[in-house]
């Protein structure tokens, strides 16, 4: 049995691990220098026995049963984890594609090197993921000007249920105490001119309704996660995130998912995710601990959903002007009145850049009404046409 | 109040049908399950070629489009860029001149130039090649915005049709009478009764690289697969750059109905032949691949005219590969031959009632 | 770390300083930190590990 996992982070490691010890024969690729993914980045070690770890690897596409990583090469597989994890959701503003704004996601991970590119900082969007990129920040000696989160924490008032099944996640928000003073909630930065932030008061649907400026240097942004499900373009999702049954299987035969890549819950919920997948990639019953595991974390991440939901009201924080793709250049004027995404891409070049739309589809979308139809990119990392040409003839 | 004229599908030609017949006074109603151009239409090129076409009908309705589509295209982009057809070994050369010999004689603008002159209106072209032809009449736009610059004032619906009896058309949101309909679904024509099928086609786009590649270049194979209705896989070297600077990378060619899977053998496939026309192009990364479903008929021609079995169907398909470049001037024979005016170009080649065309 | 950006001489520790409004995402989603990096075209520069000596040239 030969079980290919993509994407070494906490569900990677835990599917790799779990098929291993369920006797598969287990291959790990991953993009980074060392195992971990974004949340245990320099953290953690994988070495598995029956486990092959390939670092500083891309895969780029599946084709039946084989996986096609830069090289190239190409990795047969009887089962295939996707475990490819998530990406901060950036909304735009006036002056967001300019100096001075990164994701909260990139704020994170330069902080894990000990880099801060400000000296007065905000961080700004929604969910608990802000608080520890706050405190990050903080840590590295950055002075906090606010932390600003756009929905009402009063909504998890409402999730008594999610709550009290997943009691150690409010445990771990008291340690980021010394961030929660800065804390500002039904608050966002709606506008930035050099280090001139407009930082606004919302309604409950995102509306500003009422604005002051602050100063600062570096603003940190991430309206929730968008999941990177570029290898199974023909898979079924909601909201982009892919869709499985209870032994996290997708709809492409042999193709099982895992962690954020299915919707975001934090890592204990991906870890278990990754037990699962592992096993039922391994072809074994998957532990009964897991699967409660992963129904507790499950009610978390629904109520996560709902209480940081992005609302329409982001819309108006943009102008004529504003920037919506930043690979071409693209205008909230320029969107017209498409009515599908390709004509909406074709006619504006929205989404047709570097970033294919990674950054900017969900936005525009969402801006224009037309229906977000997941991007179906083919190709899921670049790959030089010398390298496709050199493709050996026969796959798996 | 019910259309004079129901046209069923929204891509380029049916959007040149609807403009045709609007332009005789008549009231046009167009359906579409997706919307404008969200099918064949935005999966290719934009391609507006003479290049590709020996002497015969098909060759006489490029030319006469190539005529309209100035006028036409709006703020489509249209780009008079010229195209460069080249062979790559020995044994192609004498053939590619012949060919061009053939389409001077029918009309085309084909100069025959030095492999020199060719280096110089392309700079990184292979300097191995054998022959090669300038035909400065081919040109490109953008497909999405000229089919919605044909559309303009002219309702579009959202619909599906099942059924249509030429005086009406069934759809999932109800029945629609009219006076005449056209079938201008393109490779999806074959459910109203004309034996057009899918021929699968792969595109591959680089990151931009501005002013690297000016004309649409490609290898003389190109002309041999066109014509061939071989189920295996074909390909040939077709390269151009867009207004942004990504390069398009084509063409390949499959009967595999309507399967929209991407297989690495025509990625490595096209990427070989792009390379043989730029060595460069080895170092520059494919951003995404896209694929689309060209309509053909058994005899790849167009189908363009009154179906005799069901009066009041018209049919307007079977384009392969050239819909965009052939669609102004078969918009207008359909609306010459619907209104009783005298046609552009002879419409017997593309009658319905041709061998193997009726199913 | 001692590299040469458009052609001129930097002393910095981490690629994101020298790419202020390109470094973004941080992770190789975005492709706003394209470079040249040692003649190599397109490179995610917040996906290389900065080195002494090394040559980076923003294209676009």
């Amino acid at each position: 049995m030969r079980v290919v996992v993509v994407g070494a982070g906490p569900a990677g490691m835990a599917a790799a691990r779990t098929a291993a010890d369920a006797g598969a024969e287990v291959t790990v690729v991953d993009s980074e220098p060392e195992a971990g993914g974004q949340y245990l980045r320099g953290r953690a070690r994988l070495r598995h026995p029956g486990v092959t770890h390939l670092k500083n690897t891309e895969a780029w596409l599946v084709e039946d049963r084989t996986l096609h990583l830069r090289g190239p090469r190409q990795l047969p597989f009887d089962a295939l984890v996707i475990a490819t994890g998530a990406y901060d959701r950036p909304l735009p503003f006036p002056g967001w594609d300019g100096p001075g704004v990164i994701t909260a996601g990139a704020a994170q991970t330069l902080a894990k090197q000990g880099v801060v590119l400000g000296r007065r900082v905000i961080v700004s969007g929604t969910g608990p993921f802000l608080l520890p990129v706050a405190a990050a920040l903080q840590d590295l000696g950055a002075t906090l000007v606010g932390v600003y989160e756009a929905n009402s924490p009063a909504g998890w008032l409402r999730e008594g249920k999610a709550v009290a099944a997943n009691r150690h996640k409010i445990t771990e928000l008291a340690r980021y105490r010394k961030v929660v003073r800065h804390l500002r909630t039904r608050t966002a930065v709606i506008a930035k001119h050099g280090d001139r932030v407009t930082v606004a008061k919302l309604d409950d649907q995102w509306r500003p309704v009422g604005h002051r400026t602050e100063h600062a240097d570096l603003v940190c942004t991430g309206h929730g996660f968008l999941p990177r499900t570029d290898l199974v373009p023909e898979a079924e999702r909601t909201h982009d995130f892919l869709n499985v049954d209870a032994r996290q299987r997708t709809s492409v035969p042999g193709v099982y998912a895992a962690g954020e890549v299915t919707g975001i819950g934090g890592a204990d919920l991906a870890e278990a995710e990754g037990v699962v997948a592992g096993a039922a990639a391994a072809g074994r019953e998957p532990p009964r601990a897991a699967l409660e595991a992963v129904r507790r974390g499950r009610l978390f991440a629904e109520a996560l959903g709902r209480v940081h939901a992005v609302r329409p009201g982001w819309r108006t924080w943009l102008t004529r002007e504003t920037t919506v793709c930043r690979c071409e250049q693209v205008q909230l004027a320029d969107l017209g009145d498409a009515t599908t995404m390709r004509e909406l891409k074709l006619t504006s070049r929205v989404a047709m850049g570097r970033c294919q739309g990674r950054i900017c589809a969900r936005n525009a979308a969402e801006l224009t009404g037309v229906p977000f139809d997941g991007q179906r990119r083919v190709v899921a990392v670049p790959i030089p046409l010398g390298e496709l040409a050199d493709l050996t003839e026969e796959t798996s | 109040m019910n259309p004079d004229v129901v046209v069923v599908g929204a891509g380029i030609i049916g959007a040149a049908c609807a403009q045709a017949l609007r332009a005789r006074g008549l009231d046009v109603l167009v359906l579409d399950r997706h919307g404008p151009a969200s099918g064949t239409s935005a999966s290719g090129e934009g391609n507006v070629l003479v290049s590709d076409k020996g002497p015969g009908p098909e060759l006489d309705l490029a030319r006469a489009s190539r005529e309209l589509w100035p006028q036409l295209a709006g703020d489509a982009e249209w780009e008079e860029k010229g195209g460069l057809v080249v062979a790559t070994t020995g044994d192609a050369a004498e053939p590619l001149t012949a060919f061009a010999d053939g389409q001077r004689a029918a009309g085309v603008d084909a100069r025959a130039i030095t492999v020199d002159e060719a280096l110089s209106l392309e700079p990184h072209l292979n300097p191995d090649i054998t022959a090669a032809v300038h035909y400065p009449q081919d040109a490109q736009l953008n497909p999405v915005k000229a089919t919605r610059n044909l559309l303009r004032g002219i309702p579009v619906r959202r619909a599906e049709v099942s059924t249509t009896d030429g005086r009406s058309v069934t759809t999932d949101d109800g029945v629609v009478s009219c006076g005449a309909v056209v079938n201008a679904t393109g490779p999806w024509a074959g459910r109203f009764g004309v034996n057009v099928l899918p021929r699968r086609g792969v595109v591959l786009v680089t990151t931009p690289i501005p002013g690297a590649i000016r004309h649409k270049v490609y290898d003389a194979d190109y002309v041999g697969a066109v014509a061939s209705g071989d189920a295996d896989l074909q390909t040939s070297g077709v390269v151009e750059s867009t207004k942004a600077g990504t390069v398009l990378i084509g063409s390949s060619r499959q009967r595999k109905g309507f399967d929209e899977k991407i297989e690495s053998k025509v990625l490595k496939a096209l990427a070989r032949r792009a390379i043989a026309l730029f060595p460069m192009l080895a170092g520059v990364p494919v951003m995404r691949a896209y694929g689309g479903f060209r309509p053909y008929a058994p005899d790849h021609l167009p189908i363009i005219g009154e179906d005799p079995r069901t009066p009041g169907l018209w049919h307007a398909t079977g384009h392969e590969g050239a819909g965009v470049g052939l669609a102004p001037a078969t918009g207008l024979l359909l609306a010459q031959l619907l209104t009783g005016e005298t046609p552009l170009v002879d419409p017997h080649p593309f009658r319905v009632d041709r061998q193997e065309v009726p199913v | 770390m001692k590299v040469t950006f458009n052609g001129l001489p930097r002393e910095v520790s981490h690629v994101a300083e020298l790419l202020p409004g390109r470094f973004f995402c941080g992770i190789g989603v975005c492709f706003g930190c394209v470079a040249e990096i040692n003649g190599v075209p397109e490179v995610r520069a917040c996906r290389h590990p900065l080195r002494d000596g090394d040559r980076i040239r923003t294209t676009s």
